[in-house]
């Protein structure tokens, strides 16, 4: 196999880069940690023009029926600032379930909404046992009121619902056992998002309270969890969003090994400094290209599941470490949230277990390998 | 003023229960000490007053500067005795533990009464100024300049990493006065008040959403030559002194440190037992097994504590060989943080104020600072193996040379 990118996908990666240098800066990203929420509407409206938000929208959708290494592009790019905001919900995670549910007038709305930038369509998940075991969709009760549903319930750790126009909550299960979700408006009456404290970035707890949907706003999502080939695809994009996080923090911790001068020499001439960039390199080398790898399987329709569970683990665990080890290169200046190195420590830790912890994708990956035998 | 103390410890140790049941407040909750962390320090001096009225500030500081000139084990027992008690945990580092004993060691008499009985009454607050910008592990290199013009230095430049800068009163500050020696040679420590013209200082918000750090800018400051602390030149070896003295304050072991707080002294395994339980994992062998290498790393640490302490004590290991404690705390503290991540895992990715989970984050978040504090890792790693095993010391580019020659950020 060749994994090297091809000119459409050069081009694209060149883009958004072009964006993240441009408008999402240190400066603006510092600036938006500090406030209310993790999106900009003119941030939104480039990434619509530019077709970022609709790649796993379908053609007929209006969508750009891209590949996922083309995806993957925008998500290793906007990864390296790192960008926060619905991008990862919205038009990879939500799209991927809308892609494999059933087809209905709700479902096409939502596909051609995601596609021109009108909605952002954040879907709510759970992870399942304590060690973060499996991921399906969150539910909350839906009572029978006449010609309406009514929900009631809460959801934790929902990320970046505060920018959501749609929220796709679980509302039980249909007869053939697939998900039922309801697509709810975010400013419906009965919804309320609030954020959750803590130091993680973007968590917040969706409540319904009495909010009423038509039966109609109902999707069905035949098969979702930490191993169905419906979440695949969201697995090795939020693996190339890490994979971007840990490229930017060893390319910032090579270079400021050797602006950084102490004892009369710049600090990257000292073998335990040294030591810390091998860190990285490794890091990122193997987070990198086990991603590439499965993005390849799932384009090329081959067997994916050992690949994609290996990214996720090694992706999550290797950005853990880069965010680590870059904090050792640039000790106390890396601490200052001005700086901006923290963003990526931040994210690192909020996607550890986004989508199900390291050892649940290692102990998928060795249920593949066990039916391969 | 109280009636001298019982020099038994035993009884010390009863008339000291006695005392704090009768004189201080209980600890309110458990998060005081980040409260008079991130305040103003009006409180804690509040609380000093009262211990010092009481004859109980001080314990080991002499009797002429307003101390007890009571023993280690004295303190010890005080300190035992204060777990659940509001206690001024703000003056112990660096006031009373780092500063304190420095001012003691190399002050002038006229210094040592004008500052010793006021930092135990509580009236003052002190930081040091020592990171720059430009240097932290190279501290020597700092380049923030004093001018001598006659029975002044000008102050000019900027210090960073400085704790509680914005609540205290004077500060401990390292400059260069000389830039044709090499770099140890041309440095000064000086006393200074802060809250003057001449010294800007701003607070850092942290990842953790702390405010402790601060950042100063000096313009043309003007400080008095009586103010020098040790010899104009000298600064380096007063600064040895005092990096001394830190080391024994971030172990815990320093004698001067005044009373604990109930909070400082809860155990990471007990810590991470409670998290196990809130996240409903205590079943999990893995969790198991990776709460058992805590245990096992703090139980290695606390024996490294005790022997190294010992020996530094009887002269079988040189002063530096704090940096091996320093060191393993910090490793374990990256450990632990892993580990709690790992039993965390979505609980800790967000959670309420008061949920233990999402405190815990904070802690990851935090993960390094344990081994840049006081030092980075990577410096300690160097001053044990070339001043306490004696290897040959790695080839510094600015050695001996005049300083102005050195190239620096």
């Amino acid at each position: 196999m060749d994994l090297a990118l091809s000119e459409s996908e050069d081009l694209i990666a060149g883009a958004v880069r072009r964006f993240v240098d441009r408008d999402a800066t240190r400066e603006a990203l510092v600036e938006i940690s500090e406030g209310d929420s993790p999106s900009r509407p003119d941030w939104h409206a480039k990434m619509a023009d530019a077709g970022w938000l609709a790649m796993l929208v379908p053609e007929a959708f209006g969508g750009g029926g891209a590949t996922y290494l083309e995806t993957a592009m925008v998500a290793e790019e906007l990864g390296r600032g790192p960008v926060p905001g619905p991008w990862l919900m919205s038009s990879v995670v939500a799209a991927g379930m809308l892609r494999a549910a059933r087809p209905s007038d709700a479902r096409s709305s939502l596909f051609e909404g995601i596609a021109s930038g009108a909605a952002v369509v954040v879907p709510l998940l759970r992870l399942r046992g304590a060690a973060g075991d499996d991921v399906v969709p969150a539910s909350v009760t839906a009572e029978v009121a006449g010609p309406q549903l009514v929900l009631r319930g809460s959801v934790p750790f929902v990320p970046s619902a505060g920018t959501a126009t749609h929220l796709l909550v679980a509302i039980g299960r249909a007869d053939d056992g697939a998900h039922r979700l309801a697509v709810v408006r975010s400013d419906a009456d009965g919804v309320r998002t609030r954020r959750l404290h803590g130091f993680l970035a973007w968590n917040d707890v969706v409540e319904f309270d009495g909010c009423t949907i038509a039966p109609a706003d109902v999707i069905e999502l035949p098969e979702w969890h930490i191993d169905s080939a419906s979440i695949y695809p969201a697995l090795a994009l939020t693996a190339a969003y890490q994979v971007g996080g840990c490229r930017e923090l060893l390319e910032r911790s090579i270079r400021y090994s050797n602006e950084r001068v102490q004892f009369g020499q710049p600090i990257g001439r000292f073998q335990r400094v040294q030591d810390h960039i091998v860190r990285l390199l490794n890091a990122c080398d193997t987070a990198r290209w086990t991603t590439y790898e499965a993005l390849w399987r799932l384009d090329a329709g081959r067997p994916a599941g050992v690949s994609v569970h290996l990214a996720k683990a090694l992706a999550t665990d290797g950005y853990y470490e880069a965010a680590n080890a870059a904090h050792e290169v640039h000790a106390g200046i890396g601490s200052d949230p001005k700086f901006g190195l923290s963003l990526f420590s931040q994210m690192s830790r909020t996607l550890h277990d986004f989508l199900g912890s390291p050892r649940a994708h290692r102990r998928a990956m060795m249920n593949h390998l066990e039916q391969e035998d | 003023m109280a009636a001298p103390h019982d020099q038994d410890v035993d009884v010390f140790r009863d008339q000291t229960r006695a005392w704090l049941a009768a004189n201080m407040p209980r600890a309110p909750h458990d998060r005081y000490v980040e409260e008079q962390m991130g305040g103003d320090g009006v409180r804690a001096r509040e609380l000093q007053r009262r211990l010092f009225d009481g004859g109980y500030a001080g314990l080991c500081f002499p009797v002429e500067y307003g101390g007890q000139g009571l023993s280690y084990e004295h303190q010890l027992a005080f300190n035992d005795e204060t777990g659940p008690y509001e206690m001024p945990i703000v003056f112990n580092i660096p006031t009373f533990t780092i500063i304190a004993p420095t001012i003691l060691e190399f002050g002038t008499e006229e210094q040592r009464q004008r500052h010793l009985p006021a930092i135990l009454r509580g009236d003052e607050l002190w930081v040091q100024f020592l990171s720059e910008p430009s240097g932290g592990s190279d501290l020597a290199g700092l380049v923030t300049r004093a001018e001598r013009d006659g029975e002044t230095f000008v102050l000019n430049g900027s210090k960073v990493w400085s704790s509680g800068a914005h609540r205290a009163d004077h500060a401990l500050c390292l400059a260069r006065t000389n830039w044709d020696v090499p770099k140890h040679d041309g440095l000064t420590m000086f006393l200074m008040a802060i809250h003057q013209p001449g010294v800007e200082v701003n607070r850092i918000r942290m990842s953790n959403e702390s405010h402790e750090f601060c950042q100063e800018y000096f313009s043309d400051l003007a400080i008095p030559v009586r103010d020098v602390l040790g010899e104009v030149d000298g600064g380096w070896t007063v600064a040895r002194e005092l990096l001394g003295y830190e080391r024994s304050a971030m172990a815990g072991s320093s004698p001067y440190q005044s009373g604990i707080s109930s909070r400082s002294s809860v155990d990471p395994v007990q810590g991470l037992i409670r998290l196990a339980r809130a996240t409903g994992r205590t079943d999990d062998p893995r969790v198991r097994e990776m709460i058992g290498e805590v245990w096992a790393n703090e139980a290695v640490q606390r024996s490294l504590i005790a022997r190294v302490g010992a020996a530094v004590e009887s002269r079988r290991l040189p002063p530096d060989a704090g940096s091996l404690t320093r060191l393993s705390a910090a490793t374990n503290r990256e450990r632990i943080a892993d580990i709690g991540l790992a039993i965390a895992g979505a609980a800790a990715a967000s959670a309420g104020d008061d949920d233990f989970a999402g405190e815990q984050g904070v802690a990851f978040l935090m993960r390094q600072m344990g081994s840049l504090g006081g030092g980075s890792s990577e410096m300690q790693r160097n001053l044990i193996s070339e001043r306490v095993y004696g290897m040959p010391r790695e080839l510094a580019a600015d050695r001996g040379k005049p300083f102005r020659e050195v190239r620096h950020n």
